[in-house]
């Protein structure tokens, strides 16, 4: 009996986290429910998108470090395009362009053998060049109303600052597709394989190249996705936004329990881990915590939850074998 | 001979691994300044002998003595405080590194005690008078990854006396040597031999062994067989000593009359084999013999599509292909299970039932639907059917025994509906009880019209189970006998 509480805690430990964060943030707000359903809905959609990519990126046994660039140049490129009315192709074409940066990456990564690091890498650094030159630093805005619906719009209402906001409801349908392909379809099973063990993988006939590619294919396309969100939310597209994609995705996959080893995990995972890092950036906004400290904190909660994830893969094996 | 007269002893040496017993009661003598050769079979506990005296493992019961004194506790350290170093087969080197740091390595001469600067000057000078009592007129400033791979075993050697070492043991020193390296080789040991260093050489080589050795020692199965003055150990007596055991019937290999060929392999070559011509048809379990490194690995990893070949062509089913790839093979119905089983066998952090249908996927769910109930009831079928010993076929496969994940690896290829199975050491790291009934599967398989190709370096095991048996030396294929003419005997002439 006491075994199983533990595993339950255990199991469970980055949902207790998650609970005593929006706690703590919750007992220091002037209006809780407010502030709750500010972050759920304003800040946590867009960086759920772009986390699901790295999260497929990482248990395919990688990670995809260009997500930030890529979200910034298919953005800026898509406003290009919406700008002058055309909202329906500017979407497309962004969210192409971001599936044909994934497959330069999935092709250099499965075909060429670059080190999954070294590609995305490179990649990330060619791309936000790409931007700064071209684009020059100007930023687009004023897009038509019929785009900024997008962020503005919801479904439900219940007050001004409590609805459910679009960005909100797109994330989670964008969540539910990627939950099912991973759970559900013979594609998801071998991105699992291929991240568990490559090679046993190959032998059973599987082109784990393929599969590599469109993993990096489909971390591409939420990268571009996740930078029109948040066009749409500023209502301005900029080249420099992005920069802490890459590494808050990787702790926000981390944290929920994903291992960087590749081959286990899940994208629900990583909601529990992404609504982490929004409370407590929100948490600690609210306790007053200097801005200068947030980084610091925000560091040793990392940390501390790999530490727990070690703890907890150990344990859980140790319950397993009995 | 009196006890005292060994540098060094070892008594009683028992070693388990798994509660499979490896050693059993190993009794070893080295005289000092002795080469002393040690002959055995694949698995016969070669390496798990020298892992021991080295202080790589520990053992489980007898004694090591070194001059004469009892040795507590053997460690890597303690054994190279006593002066017992190992060359293994695969060298210890940095590549980028010159001769001479090398040789000093982790044990630097230092200029000044306390910045620990290294005196570059002192470690060449050393080096080079090392290098020089070798015979080695060769700078020590030369980047070892320059060298040849008989001057980097040079290295090796010379790394080796740098730390006074009085027993050197060689593990298949010249199994990547050219005959004229092979000479300068020998030179050293003789002139090591006259410096007192005592050597123990293993290698499966036995022309070498006349020519080099004092004396001999037989392994076999864990067993020490015998210890014999080099003079009294013919070649076919070493030869029988190494295979001379009984081959219990745990076999019960039914022989059927064998049907359309699946497999031909015409003039097949890569840089690891050369010209390998073979046949399977149905019905048939056939064996690839030979050494370790004798490329057999390689050539069955070729027909599965997984490695490359240069030249030659494969007839799967009876059509042509001159290129493959392990989807292509897999679709035609090839299964392989590979030696490595952790690595390349099962996923062994996935539960069981995520293994088995691990290669029928999309034959399974062909709109590209996982459907648990159907995955849950077809890896329920082989659990039954080949009695994979667990609880759930939830478990993850690394919580089960080696005879239950290699029938999990059978159980991968059977849901594939398989006619050709490739078996690299079917029976590796697996226990005598698990064993018979990998036997008994691959008898019932070729008795449904499957096609089995199966490697092995366990003799019986291939004389007990094959239709026909290739041999394999050095990359070619230079003997093919028909279950009732093959025996150890003229298999291991063919292959050493």
């Amino acid at each position: 009996m006491k075994k199983k509480i533990w595993a339950h805690l255990l199991r469970n430990s980055s949902i207790i986290l998650l609970i005593v964060i929006v706690i703590v943030a919750s007992l220091n707000a002037n209006d809780p429910v407010e502030n709750f359903f500010t972050v759920m809905m304003s800040q946590a959609p867009f960086m759920l998108v772009y986390c699901l990519g790295m999260t497929l990126a990482i248990i395919r046994g990688g990670l995809d470090l260009s997500i930030g660039s890529v979200a910034a140049f298919s953005s800026y490129i898509g406003a290009l395009l919406i700008i002058e009315g055309y909202i329906v192709p500017g979407i497309i074409t962004a969210i192409a362009i971001g599936a044909a940066i994934g497959l330069f990456n999935g092709v250099l990564i499965s075909k060429i053998n670059v080190h999954p690091f070294i590609a995305t890498c490179g990649t990330n650094w060619v791309v936000r060049g790409l931007v700064l030159f071209i684009l020059a630093g100007k930023k687009i805005f004023g897009f038509p109303e019929g785009f900024k619906l997008i962020s503005t719009g919801s479904i439900v209402r219940f007050s001004n600052t409590m609805k459910i906001s679009n960005p909100f409801v797109i994330s989670i349908v964008i969540f539910l597709i990627v939950l099912f392909v991973l759970r559900k379809t013979v594609l998801g099973r071998q991105i699992y394989s291929v991240g568990a063990n490559p090679d046993a993988t190959r032998i059973t006939g599987v082109d784990t190249a393929i599969v590599t590619t469109i993993v990096y294919i489909m971390s591409g396309m939420l990268a571009a996705i996740a930078g029109i969100l948040y066009a749409a939310v500023l209502d301005c597209a900029e080249p420099t936004i992005g920069y802490e994609y890459g590494l808050m995705s990787i702790a926000a996959t981390l944290i929920g329990g994903t291992p960087l080893s590749g081959g286990k995990g899940g994208v629900a995972n990583t909601v529990v881990g992404v609504l982490i890092i929004v409370f407590l950036n929100n948490a600690l906004a609210v306790l007053g915590i200097s801005h200068l400290w947030q980084q610091a904190v925000f560091g040793i909660i990392i940390i501390f939850a790999a530490l727990i994830n070690r703890i907890k893969e150990r344990q859980l094996m140790l319950l397993e074998m009995y | 001979m009196q006890e005292k007269d060994y540098i060094l002893e070892v008594k009683n040496i028992c070693k388990s691994f798994y509660g499979v017993e490896v050693l059993h009661n190993v009794d070893l003598g080295i005289r000092p300044g002795e080469v002393h050769a040690l002959v055995g079979e694949n698995g016969a506990g070669k390496s798990t002998l020298m892992k021991i005296i080295s202080g790589v493992l520990d053992k489980d019961k007898g004694e090591i003595l070194f001059e004469g004194k009892p040795v507590e506790r053997m460690d890597v350290n303690r054994a190279q405080d006593l002066g017992i170093s190992i060359i293994h087969q695969e060298f210890n080197l940095l590549p980028y590194r010159t001769i001479a740091q090398n040789i000093f390595l982790g044990r630097e001469p230092v200029k000044n005690k306390i910045l620990r600067t290294i005196d570059d000057d002192e470690m060449n000078r050393r080096s080079k008078e090392l290098l020089g009592f070798l015979g080695m007129e060769i700078d020590p400033r030369t980047r070892v990854g320059n060298l040849g791979i008989a001057q980097q075993q040079m290295v090796e050697v010379t790394k080796a006396i740098a730390v006074d070492s009085k027993v050197m043991i060689m593990d298949e020193p010249t199994a990547t040597l050219t005959k004229k390296e092979i000479d300068m080789l020998f030179e050293t040991i003789r002139k090591l031999k006259s410096q007192g260093v005592s050597i123990i050489y293993i290698s499966h080589r036995l022309e070498e062994i006349k020519e080099i050795a004092d004396r001999v020692s037989v392994l076999r199965d864990g067993y020490l067989i015998e210890t014999l003055n080099i003079e009294d150990a013919p070649q076919d007596l070493i030869i029988k000593l190494m295979v001379g055991r009984e081959i219990t019937n745990q076999y019960n290999r039914e022989y059927f009359t064998p049907g359309e060929e699946i497999l031909r392999v015409e003039n097949l070559s890569s840089y690891r084999f050369n010209n390998i011509n073979l046949s399977v048809r149905r019905n048939e379990i056939v064996g690839i013999s030979g050494l370790v490194g004798a490329g057999r690995t390689e050539v069955v990893k070729s027909i599965f599509g997984y490695d490359k070949f240069e030249k030659g062509s494969v007839y799967l089913f009876g059509k042509k292909y001159n290129r493959l790839n392990t989807r292509l093979t897999t679709g035609l119905g090839v299964g392989l299970i590979p030696e490595d089983r952790k690595t390349e066998g099962v996923i062994v952090t996935k539960p069981i039932r995520e293994n088995i249908v691990h290669a029928s996927l999309r034959k399974l769910f062909k709109r590209g639907l996982l459907d648990k109930e159907v995955e849950t009831r077809v890896a329920e079928e082989y659990r039954e059917k080949l009695n994979i010993v667990t609880n759930s076929i939830n478990k993850l496969v690394q919580f089960l025994s080696g005879g239950n994940q290699q029938k999990v690896v059978v159980g991968k290829w059977l849901c594939a509906e398989c006619d050709l199975l490739l078996f690299d050491e079917p029976t590796r790291g697996i226990d005598v009880g698990a064993r018979e009934e990998i036997y008994e599967i691959m008898n019932e398989l070729a008795k449904e019209g499957k096609a089995i190709l199966m490697i092995s370096s366990d003799m019986p095991e291939l004389l007990g189970l094959c239709d026909r048996i290739y041999v394999m030396k050095d990359g070619k294929i230079t003997a093919e006998f028909q279950k009732e003419e093959a025996t150890q005997e003229k298999i291991l002439a063919h292959s050493i």
